[in-house]
Parts: C-alpha cells; structure tokens; sequence
C-alpha cells in the first residue's frame, strides 16, 4: 500500500540455513481442523505464543575499559564489528560539523596507507566500511564475509586507531560538504529537520547545523586533537555480531587491540534548551513546493527516563504506524497525505516528540489542525481497550520480530552504553509495554504530550499557504540557510 | 599515533586469490508445488526465531497498463489494503498491527506484491489475509476517491515536491520510448482520476487470479501443516483465465535521445548517460551488473576515483543496471560540485565508460567484482521476509526458485572478455542517452 520501489532492487539471495526442524506432528492445529469447512467470516485463532527473550550475548569488559559485545549467529557467513564512542556533535564545540569530519576523514588514509589504497583493500574482499556521527555517538562499522573477519578487524582497528587525516582529502571533503550543504538547502526534509531542532533544541549539539563557516573553520589539527581525546577504549563498546566463535574472536580482539591504552574521558558538555511558552508558525518559504512539510514539535525528555517503554505505547496510538490515530487521520480519513505519524526521538541528554506529514499546499491549515486535535484528543480522552491493546501488541510483536537481525541485537545492546539505559532495559522492556493500562496511558499523555509548548514548523510556499498559517500564530518567515528574514 | 599490527593488512593483497576455491555454496531448502487452480505456492522453514513470512506476488506491474490509464497496478496495490468479502474496511493493518506484526506491498514494472510479518503463531492471519485479498477483495467509491488523494500525495512527495524528482520518470520516457516502459508505476495522477470504478473490477479479475500469483512462506513453520492450511485458505478459489499480456518488441539499437530537464529547484549540476540493455534473464545480464559494478561500486571503482577523487568533480556519482521482464537499461551519472559544468561531467563519464569500450577491464577488477558479489549475495538474506522474497523472485523471472541457491554460480562464468564484448556491445556512445539537469540561473 504505501511503499513504490524506486529501483527495482535485485533481490539477490542466498545461505546457510541451520534448519532445527521440530518436524514431530504432534496434533497440529491444521490438522485437527481440516476437518470442519472453513468459516471465512472470523479472524482465525492464533496458535499458542512463541516464547521469546532477548538473545543471549556475552559481554566482557578489557583491561583497558573497552566493553565488547559478543553475538553470534550463522543465519549467514558474514560478520560485522561495530564500535560506537560516547562522542559525537555534542562535542563540536563552535565548530558545527567536527566530529561528523573526523568520522567521515577515518578512511581517508591511515599509517602507511592512502585512502586509494585502503579502499582497494576493502573493496577486494567485498566489505563494506562506514563511520559517522550523531550528536551522541561516533560510530565506525565493518562488515564483511566471515572467511576474512582478521583482515575486517584489521581495517577497523587501522582506522580507528591510525588515520592521518591528510590535509588534501580534508580538503576534497570540505568541498563536497558544501556542496551537500547546497543540494540540501534544496530538500524539503533536509530543511525541516534542521528547522525544528533549531527551534527545540538551540543552538547546542542536538539544534546546530554545518553551515559553510563552520565547515570552513575546521582544521587538521581540530581533528588530531578531537581524534586523540575521543579515541579511547574506555569511552567505546565493539559488537562483534555474526558469523564467529566467541573465545576465539575475542582473543583475537584483544590481541589486535591489547596495547590500546585508556586515557581521560572527554568533559561532557553542558547544554541549554530554549523555552517555548506560546503556538509559533515558523516558516521556511520554499517558492516551488508543491506540499507543505510539517513538523509539530516540543522538547522532552531523555532516553535514559524510567517511562520511556511505556511512553512509546501512547506515542504509537498517537502515530505509531499504519493504526497510528495520525495516519488513520489524515491519510485514511481525510487524503490530505501519503503518510502522517508522530514519534518520541529521545536523545542522551534531551529528547523531542515529534509530529509530521507532508500536504498538499491548500490543506495545508486543516492539517494542522488535525493533528493538533489528535495531540489534544489523547490527554483529554482515555483510550479504548481495544485500540491501547492492539499497539501494545504492535509494538511488543514488532519488537519480538527485530531480533530476528543480529545486527538490530547488537545495536540495541550498543544503546545501553550510548543512552545509559538500565542493564536489564531490553529483558524487561515488553514487561513494561504490557503494562500500559487505559488510567497510565492517560496520565502519560498529560504529563509528556504537551500541545501547549509545542511549535509549528513548515517548509513550504509562503504565498499559498501564509494566509492560513497566520491564523494559528505568529509567523517568523526564513531563508534556505535558515536564517530569520523578520 | 601507536603501531598497529601491520602485517596482517598486508596479507590482504595476497589473500582473496584463488577463486571459486572458497566461495560457500549456500542451502536454502524449499519445498515448491501448484495448486489446481495454478498459485505456485514456496514454503521455507527455518527455526532459528519465531517468525513467520508471507509474501505473494502477483505478475502483473505498470507495464500491464494502457498508455492511457497509467498508475493502475499501483492504484491497485493501494485499494487491496480496503478489506473483502469478510474483512471490513480498514481493518488489514489493524489485525496485523494487533496480531504484533507489519505488512506493506509495492508496485514495479513487471508485478505487485504484499507481504506479511507476523510472529509464527499467527501464520494463519496471513494466510486468511492473503486469500480473502485474492479471492474477493471489496471495491467500493469510499476507498477510490480516498486512495486517488492518497496517490497524488505519494507523488507530490516522492518526486514532483523533490530536486531530481523527475529522474526516473525521464530515464524511463527516454530509453523505453514506444513501450509499456515508458512510463514509472506512480503513473499520472489524470488517468486514476478519468477511470470509472467498474474499470477497477475488471483490472481486479484479470489480473488478480491464482494461477497469475506466487505465494511463498518462510520461517517458524512446519511444512506439512503449512501445506494443509495453504490448501485450505487458497484451493477454493476458481481459477481464471489466463490474463492476456500485450505483447512487445525490445529492440536494443533505437535512436537516442537528449534531454534537458529544466526545474526551478536543481542545487547542483546532475547528467546522467542512458542505455539501452538486454532484459533482465539475457545471457548478458550478469556481465553487465558485474561492468557497472567495476564501473562505480565502492571507493576504489573507476568512477569514484575519476570524478570525485581524483578530477573533484562530482560530490556523487553511480552506475547501474536497471534490467527488467521484458526491456532494461543501464545508466551512469554524477552531481557535481559547485561551479562544475555538465560538459566537464559528461565528458568524464564518457571516457571512463571509453575506456572499457578499449581496453577492457583487469583480471584483478573482476575478482574484486565478485568478491563484491558474493558479499553482497550473503548478506542479502538473512531475514525470513527476504528469503521468501528471494524465493518468489527466482520463480518468477527465472522460472528457478534454486536460483536462491546458485545464483552466484552465473557470476563465476562471466570473463574478462565477456565484460569487454558487452561495453562494446551496448555502451557505446551512439547508443547513449543523456539526461542534463543544470542549476537555474538566479
């Protein structure tokens, strides 16, 4: 229904199964029915639930303070190694965009290797390097077929540990940045992003975007010194996720990595939120869109707050999905849009919950009106039964179904470290979904759902839609970079 | 900086040498049978989660339209989400929302398909489902006009509200002119609103009949059971004539075509090279994937190097193969950096592809292309919805689900000669394309 393939992709395919058939046929459910016609008219029962955990991992700690995550699974002969710091933009500091170069520059040449040569190297093998960054994490990943994991270990350990940031590629880099910078003045969700964040978060890590100063303002010897100061076991935790043999490759981790010495955690910066107190329009006028692309948007809490699963219920009947009240609203009721749904994005140190859709230009008012009726309608009604228990279960099942990936195991482990989340936060987590009755999800949505303090921002044309933006508050009208023009 | 252990990063050169000495022959099992009324119907089991896939895939995609109702099969895929016979409206997605788990579909060239991912103790919702959708899915007024809106937004949103929004839309009108290909699934918006609804139930009952569809299962299941239910869900349902197809010529040597898409919000100069290519099962395909590949896959592919790298140049660039049922293409293109000219990029492009035209590539660049592959083939299913997708695709196309199995056997006869025989069979410059998009001037 809702999805178009761009490029039809090759589905290409293949593996090893380890085929555990339980094949005993036992009194089958099918079987004992056959008999009896089949009544088209009800729902069939479901069999008995699967049981399920969160997988087993092995978790060691080295002695100098690297955490390592061992999961392993031979659904397919690959493995992936992935390393995440507690870095990021938050460490910026002035110079917006720093931490995101350092991780872009970490394969533009290591010791004894140009950034040709070493892609060479990767390319070979047919693995597949990246690296990059968020405002709370750094992270650099390789991935590759288990037959090479030592030469997959060696390039991360090389890139990690050795880059040479040479001043030529920073160059090249700070040249196709800007030209991103550019394409992406052009693209209506590229500049709604950057539009909220601003408005929620301020001018700190979570708010700030590169601009062609702060990318001009970045130096080599800006990323030695971040690389040096993040760079450091004790502020990292490697998954090792596939296709490998736990004693093994940990031994061979910590014999790559042994001499890798500890060092002293980076200060963590202090950030300020701005305060919202009244319903603002701000509008980035975009004179050839055809939709508006809408964002209502208020600040909230950390990742690491103890109703955080429970929250991600309310935050589903809200706009979690294809049942999402948002979606059912604008899209299944009204046809104002091709998708409309709303989202808590927690962070580390502060989080945001979210609204968006894209509209057409004329129902551009009516949308948003809609969709602040939803935020209002879910503080000031309860929740039927029916519906709270169909996205308990929606996100409980989905959740089940995720940990089919090693890799989506491994980065739910990676988020304990990255968020500070309670060690047991994944055995205990649909517990605490399950736990949502009608009375909590009310109490929720008051205390965390905030329709009063939340701002509305719009990319999309001034002279269609600012009219009917007047109404609904005060417009503050800004360029393609951003910037305030009254 | 610390020392690293260097040597190992040496031996890398020597390493990956001797090829097919090592390469994994995967095992997917499978077990594959019609029904009477002609749905081929793929169960997979596997028991390492408690999941459960079901993807169906009904052969019937835009190509299947008239040139004047185009966007039907995607219209299409949306009303199946309304509700039959035994399922109200909008109520899919909420059984299979509070049933724990997810669903989507999607519309190409060549087929539609849905598919379902639910924890393996509701397997049977999907099957009723799946059926209910096939055997009689209700049409009705609300759920056309509702999804005609729906559409049109997709459309604005996915590319007319988009820079290079009209990109595939441009390829396609230039290289599949004169056939079913020359237009995308999203289609045009003027034809869904000009049909009347009984041309929807006619669409319906030509195209969406058992023996035009594939039903594949994998995951958590147990084989025989699975077979009992499919039997019970689906072997009531008649089935129909089989649906006739317009028949169409590929003709691989038509004249090229230029254009220059002038758009008010092009950022950055953007060309992209066209060409025509054989279909998607031709003896050539996997020579050509692998070509594009040397061409533009990773850091160290020519095209990288060449226009981002070394000449700075372009801040993106890629190439493809793009190969269909019955038609294909291959495209290479490149955005450039501020203050470079289309020509400058066209002119790159053109000597690199030049440059395989004469001198063919290394034996090195092949192996690393299937090295390339064959990473690429093992990572691509590891879920039960991709291995039912997988299966069903190998069917379809190739009339060979075990295709899921050997596919990279295909690769390994390919040759360095073969790559050269196909540059200069289908990349030359009279057979190219170009598509510009220059940034307007302020």
């Amino acid at each position: 229904m809702k999805t178009l393939y761009t490029f039809s992709l090759l589905a290409v395919s293949l593996l090893l199964v380890a085929c555990g058939s339980d094949s005993s046929q036992e009194s089958d459910s099918a079987n004992a029915v056959s008999m009896v016609p089949l009544d088209r008219s009800k729902r069939p029962d479901p069999g008995p639930a699967p049981a399920s955990s969160f997988p087993e991992y092995e978790t060691i700690k080295t002695k100098e303070g690297l955490t390592l995550y061992i999961i392993e699974s031979d659904r397919q002969p690959t493995v992936t190694y992935r390393l995440l710091f507690r870095s990021g933009g938050l460490f910026d500091g002035e110079k917006t965009g720093l931490a995101d170069f350092v991780a872009s520059m970490l394969d533009k040449g290591v010791e004894g290797k140009t950034a040709f040569e070493l892609a060479s190297e990767i390319d070979f093998i047919g693995a597949s390097l990246s690296s990059g960054s968020v405002t709370d994490s750094l992270s650099v990943s390789v991935s590759g077929l288990s037959k090479y994991k030592e030469q997959l270990l060696d390039i991360l350990v090389s890139v990690v540990r050795t880059p040479t940031f040479p001043e030529e590629e920073l160059e090249k880099l700070k040249q196709r940045t800007i030209s991103n910078l550019i394409s992406e003045r052009t693209e209506p969700d590229a500049l709604v992003d950057k539009l909220r964040r601003k408005l929620v978060y301020g001018d700190n890590g979570y708010g700030a975007f590169m601009t062609e100063e702060s990318v001009a303002s970045i130096t080599r010897d800006d990323l030695v010194a971040f690389h040096r100061e993040h760079f450091i076991p004790n502020n990292g935790s490697l998954a090792i996720v596939g296709d490998v043999d736990g004693s093994a490759d940990r031994s061979l981790v910590e014999e790559r990595l042994g001499d890798w010495k500890s060092g002293q955690l980076p200060a963590q910066p202090k950030i300020t939120i701005p305060t919202i107190d009244k319903r603002a329009v701000h509008l980035m006028d975009r004179a050839d869109s055809v939709q508006s692309t809408l964002r209502i948007v208020q600040t909230s809490v950390p990742r690491s707050n103890p109703d955080t699963p429970e929250l991600k219920v309310v935050m589903s009947v809200l706009g979690g999905g294809f049942s999402g009240r948002m979606f059912q609203n604008l899209r299944e009721d009204k046809g104002y849009t091709y998708g409309a749904g709303s989202y808590a994005a927690s962070a580390a140190k502060v989080g945001a919950i979210i609204s968006y859709s894209d509209v057409r230009n004329e129902v551009t008012a009516d949308a948003i009106g809609e969709i602040f009726h939803e935020l209002d309608r879910i503080r000031d009604e309860p929740i039927p039964e029916a519906e709270l228990e169909m996205h308990k279960k929606y996100l409980a099942g989905n959740y089940m179904l995720s940990l089919e990936r090693p890799t989506t195991i491994a980065q739910k482990v990676l988020e304990i470290d990255i968020y500070g989340l309670a060690p047991d936060y994944y055995q205990t987590y649909v517990a605490q979904l399950m736990s949502v009755t009608p009375e909590l999800a009310k109490e929720l949505a008051n205390k965390y759902i905030l329709p009063q303090e939340s701002v509305i921002a719009v990319v999309g044309k001034r002279e269609e839609i600012g009219d009917s933006l007047e109404q609904l508050g005060e417009v503050t009208i800004y360029n393609d970079k951003l910037e305030r023009q009254n | 900086m610390k020392s690293i252990p260097f040597r190992n990063l040496l031996a890398l050169v020597g390493l990956a040498a001797p090829w097919g000495a090592f390469a994994e022959s995967p095992n997917i099992e499978f077990v594959e049978y019609d029904l009477p009324n002609g749905l081929h119907v793929i169960l997979h089991e596997n028991s390492d989660a408690p999941v459960v896939s079901s993807y169906v895939l009904y052969h019937v995609g835009s190509k299947d339209e008239r040139p004047d109702r185009t966007g039907f099969a995607h219209f299409f895929e949306h009303l199946m989400f309304e509700g039959s016979e035994n399922i109200q409206r909008g109520q899919i997605d909420k059984l299979i929302s509070g049933a724990g788990g997810n669903l989507n579909a999607s519309t190409s060239f060549d087929r539609t398909d849905y598919y379902i991912n639910l924890p393996s103790n509701e397997l049977e919702l999907a099957l009723w489902i799946e059926s209910e959708r096939l055997m009689h899915a209700v049409i009705d007024e609300t759920g056309v006009e509702t999804q005609r809106e729906v559409v049109k937004e997709e459309r604005r949103s996915r590319y007319e509200n988009q820079p290079y929004g009209s990109i595939m839309e441009n390829m396609a009108g230039a290289v599949f002119a004169g056939t079913p290909y020359a237009w995308t699934p999203i289609g045009s918006a003027q034809y869904i609103d000009e049909a009347m609804i009984e041309e929807f139930r006619e669409f319906y009952k030509k195209w969406y009949v058992p023996n035009n569809a594939t039903l594949s299962i994998a995951g958590d299941i147990d084989i025989e059971a699975t077979k009992r239910l499919v039997e019970r869900y689906f072997g009531e349902i008649p089935r129909g004539p089989e649906p006739e197809r317009t028949e169409m010529e590929w003709d691989l040597s038509a004249p090229v075509t230029a254009k220059r898409a002038e758009e008010p919000m092009t950022p950055l100069p953007a060309t992209v090279h066209i060409w025509r290519a054989p279909v998607l099962t031709d003896k050539d395909a996997e020579a050509m994937d692998l070509l594009m590949n040397i061409l533009a896959i990773g850091k160290s592919s020519r095209m990288y190097r060449r226009l981002i790298d070394t000449e700075r140049a372009a801040v993106n660039s890629a190439a493809f193969s793009w190969l269909q049922e019955k038609a294909g293409l291959v495209a290479a293109y490149a955005f450039g950096n501020r203050g470079v000219t289309i020509e400058q990029l066209d002119l790159l492009i053109e000597e690199e592809v030049q440059k395989l035209i004469d001198e063919g590539v290394t034996e090195r660049e092949l192996q690393k292309a299937l090295n390339q592959k064959e990473s690429e083939i093992a990572s691509s299913v590891g879920t039960m919805s991709s291995r039912a997708q997988s299966l069903a695709y190998y069917h379809q196309w190739y009339g060979d689900a075990s295709r899921v199995n050997n596919e990279l056997e295909a690769y390994l006869k390919v040759t360095r000669e073969d790559l050269q025989r196909v540059a200069k069979t289908y990349l030359v410059k009279e057979k190219r394309n170009t598509l510009h998009y220059p940034v307007p001037e302020q």
